[in-house]
């Protein structure tokens, strides 16, 4: 079953040992990646092509929030070895393969924290690559979003 | 039916003379038995050690040991501990033992044969299995040490080579060949075996007289020839991806570390899962089907009753052989493959409950009603039952994607499959040990150290691994190296101090058996008839330790079915498959 058509596109792309989260912005597109760009040291783990301007609102963050009541659907990635994203309030667990973009959607509904782990072996630090969803209330949420998007420029 | 006149056709040959032809490179099916079951003897301990090494650092992840470098374990030690013992325990203990040692040295018995129908092959799959050893253990010796991909060996984990972490350089490559080395032996030891009890049973022998043992043997045998073949093909893909550049696995794109990969593109990493599984869960029957046949023959010996309904369990076996082609799917539930599909893995993997349930009942069946012999070989034998099912029973959890969403690479899973195809098929073993031991050795193992042996084993496996499967409820993913990142996790530690508690007692219960072994080898109580426990089958009619030639040139005929116990109108409570009709003494 396929997400309804207004649900939130949320990208998750896994890498040796962290989880990346993408929103498209304001103009509803991903920006186009290149391999070769990759440099999370430089603070582009994604590689997003600064050229293409539908990545330049692009919301990279290593954290993901979604609003309370609204359907998301999560692209799921990788960048490199197999992962897999888990989160056990929600019953949400999806292998990241490399080479494929796998589609899962959800509906949150209680705000809050939850756990992101790693349940799928990816080397060394694979008990470590963590992270949070955040489950917030619409409000909340566009807020969020604006913060982050004046972080990015 | 094919049959050989002169006690088992080309089985035959002559006794050796030397001591490197009789006990090294032996081509006596029942020497080979014994080298496999001490290959894997000396396994499990190596592979019991590792998984102690694991529990001690779960448990107490911040207190130093003097035995790692620094202290403290590192994540890829680990690592290469979760592989390594997986690997080990998998493919050297619970594939050589219950088949190729138990199975080498009474197959060719229990159908009348004089030896195995390949002699020299059967040496060379021995050999090779202990090339294969040596080729994985030495993982452990070479720079980076040993892979740190689980036994799994999922790419591109597995195929990038260093740059994805250490022990995935040369120790990878060592595990992949090591594995493909196994593969070998074990498609040479399948064919064998398949050869054999078609072609070399003695006269009477049908397929409806053979014990349940053979029938175990010969359907695992079948397993391991389709099943091999295909992990071997697996295997040499991985290696290609490797060193000679090829992307059977590996897709475009790839930046691992801020590094682009560009020599690979256009493979695919969900074809390993599928070639891994379609030898993957396979191979969970060819290490438990053997320990099923050996628990419905003692369990029948031991209650002094026929097996209940015999041919029904034949059906089982082979329905569950079959079936276990069929499944490979559900291993792959959130691995990105279509949905709709899960559905037909989910379906046909809960229909292996049926026959599941035929054995369960059947072995009920048979202990119903029947004087009931407490010896260890039976303990073991009654506990085997008791593991299956409930390492079953979470099988069928695990079998329904909505619910193997949550539980997939959690402890839940660690748990269930220990139960089912690690212990229950290790009970399959030491019942057949404490059994056949005088058989064997012309001595009986120590009972009272038995039993010791038994309730600790048998409690110590259920604290062991009851509790991971709360663990894997409670959200706890495996292979976790240390919990502490986790909040969730935190709170689960005294779990963990309980569990390697409970396997400390466990391994200790262990050396019990090993001493008895040794012990009793040199000092048992002597097996003086050539039938101690009055059972019916063939390998009881000759002497033990049985001669070089099984039946000193003789074929021996056989009138009678496998489980002819308590049979109205006999003296005896039991009729050996050989006996002539006209020797039954009659009450």
């Amino acid at each position: 079953m396929d997400a309804a058509p207004g649900a939130l596109q949320i990208e998750v792309t896994g890498q040796q040992f962290v989880w990346n989260f993408r929103y498209a912005g304001p103009d509803g597109k991903f920006g186009r990646e290149k391999p070769e760009l990759v440099s999370a040291s430089t603070g582009n783990p994604l590689g997003l092509d600064p050229t293409d301007p539908a990545s330049k609102d692009d919301i990279v963050s290593p954290v993901i929030a979604v609003p309370a009541g609204r359907e998301v659907e999560l692209v799921i990635r990788s960048q490199d070895v197999t992962h897999s994203f888990f989160v056990r309030e929600l019953r949400l667990k999806q292998d990241a393969v490399p080479g494929m973009e796998i589609h899962m959607h959800f509906t949150a509904t209680e705000p809050g924290d939850y756990e992101i782990v790693c349940a799928q072996l990816c080397g060394l630090g694979h008990y470590r690559m963590h992270s949070i969803l955040s489950v917030m209330s619409e409000t909340d949420f566009q807020k969020w979003m604006r913060d982050q998007a004046a972080a990015n420029q | 039916m094919v049959t050989h006149e002169n006690g088992g056709g080309h089985g035959q040959h002559q006794p050796p003379s030397g001591f490197i032809r009789k006990y090294v490179f032996s081509i006596d099916h029942k020497v080979i038995g014994i080298q496999y079951l001490c290959l894997a003897l000396f396994s499990v301990f190596l592979g019991m050690a590792l998984s102690l090494l694991m529990r001690l650092h779960l448990a107490w992840p911040a207190t130093h040991w003097f035995f790692f470098k620094g202290g403290i374990m590192t994540p890829e030690q680990y690592l290469a501990l979760v592989t390594m013992h997986g690997t080990i325990m998998i493919f050297m203990v619970l594939t050589t033992a219950p088949q190729s040692g138990f199975g080498n040295y009474f197959l060719p018995i229990q159908i009348g044969a004089a030896d195995m129908a390949f002699p020299v092959l059967n040496m060379l799959s021995f050999w090779t299995t202990f090339v294969s050893l040596m080729v994985m253990v030495a993982a452990f010796l070479v720079a980076g040490g040993a892979p740190i991909g689980g036994w799994t060996s999922y790419p591109p984990l597995s195929a990038l080579g260093e740059i994805a972490g250490p022990g995935q350089g040369a120790g990878e490559t060592l595990w992949i060949v090591g594995l493909a080395i196994f593969c070998g032996a074990s498609l040479m030891g399948a064919l064998n075996f398949i050869t054999t009890l078609i072609d070399l049973r003695a006269k009477g022998m049908t397929l409806g007289r053979l014990p349940l043992t053979c029938w175990t043997w010969l359907v695992t045998a079948i397993l391991g020839l389709l099943a091999f073949g295909v992990l071997l093909a697996a295997c040499i893909l991985l290696l290609l991806d490797r060193v000679a550049g090829t992307s059977f696995f590996i897709p475009g794109g790839l930046v691992i570390t801020d590094q682009v990969v560009t020599w690979h593109k256009g493979g695919s990493p969900l074809l390993w899962q599928h070639l891994f599984w379609f030898f993957g869960h396979p191979e969970v029957y060819i290490a438990i089907l053997p320990g099923m046949g050996v628990a419905s023959h003692l369990l029948s010996t031991f209650s002094r009753k026929p097996v209940f309904g015999y041919r029904a369990m034949v059906g089982a076996v082979c329905g569950i052989g079959f079936l276990g082609f069929c499944v490979w799917g559900h291993h792959m539930f959130v691995s990105g493959m279509s949905p709709y599909s899960a559905f037909a893995f989910s379906i046909l993997t809960m229909t292996i409950g049926v026959p599941s349930a035929i054995k369960t009942f059947n072995w009920l069946g048979t202990l119903w009603g029947g004087k009931i012999q407490f010896n260890c070989a039976m303990l073991f034998a009654l506990g085997f039952v008791s593991l299956f099912v409930s390492g079953g029973l979470s099988g069928l959890f695990l079998a329904q994607p909505s619910l193997d969403l949550y539980l997939h690479d959690t402890y839940f899973v660690i748990a269930h499959f220990h139960l089912i195809m690690g212990v229950a098929a290790i009970f399959g073993m030491f019942a057949g040990m404490y059994f056949w031991f005088p058989k064997m050795f012309g001595r009986f193992l120590n009972e009272g150290i038995g039993k010791v042996h038994f309730w600790l084993t048998f409690v110590g496996v259920y604290a062991i691994f009851m509790p991971m499967h709360f663990l894997g409820l409670a959200g706890h993913p495996r292979r976790y190296y240390d919990a502490s990142a986790v909040t969730f996790l935190q709170k689960l530690q005294p779990v963990h101090v309980f569990i390697t508690y409970a396997a400390i007692i466990t391994i200790g219960a262990q050396f019990l058996f090993l001493f008895n072994v040794i012990w009793s080898l040199f000092a048992g109580k002597e097996a003086k008839e050539e039938n101690p426990w009055h059972a019916t089958t063939l390998e009881w009619s000759i002497p033990s330790p049985p001669p070089h030639d099984n039946f000193g040139g003789v074929e021996p005929v056989v009138y009678h079915g496998p489980y002819e116990f308590s049979v109205p109108g006999a003296a005896d409570d039991y009729i050996p498959q050989h006996l002539a009709p006209n020797l039954v003494r009659k009450a």
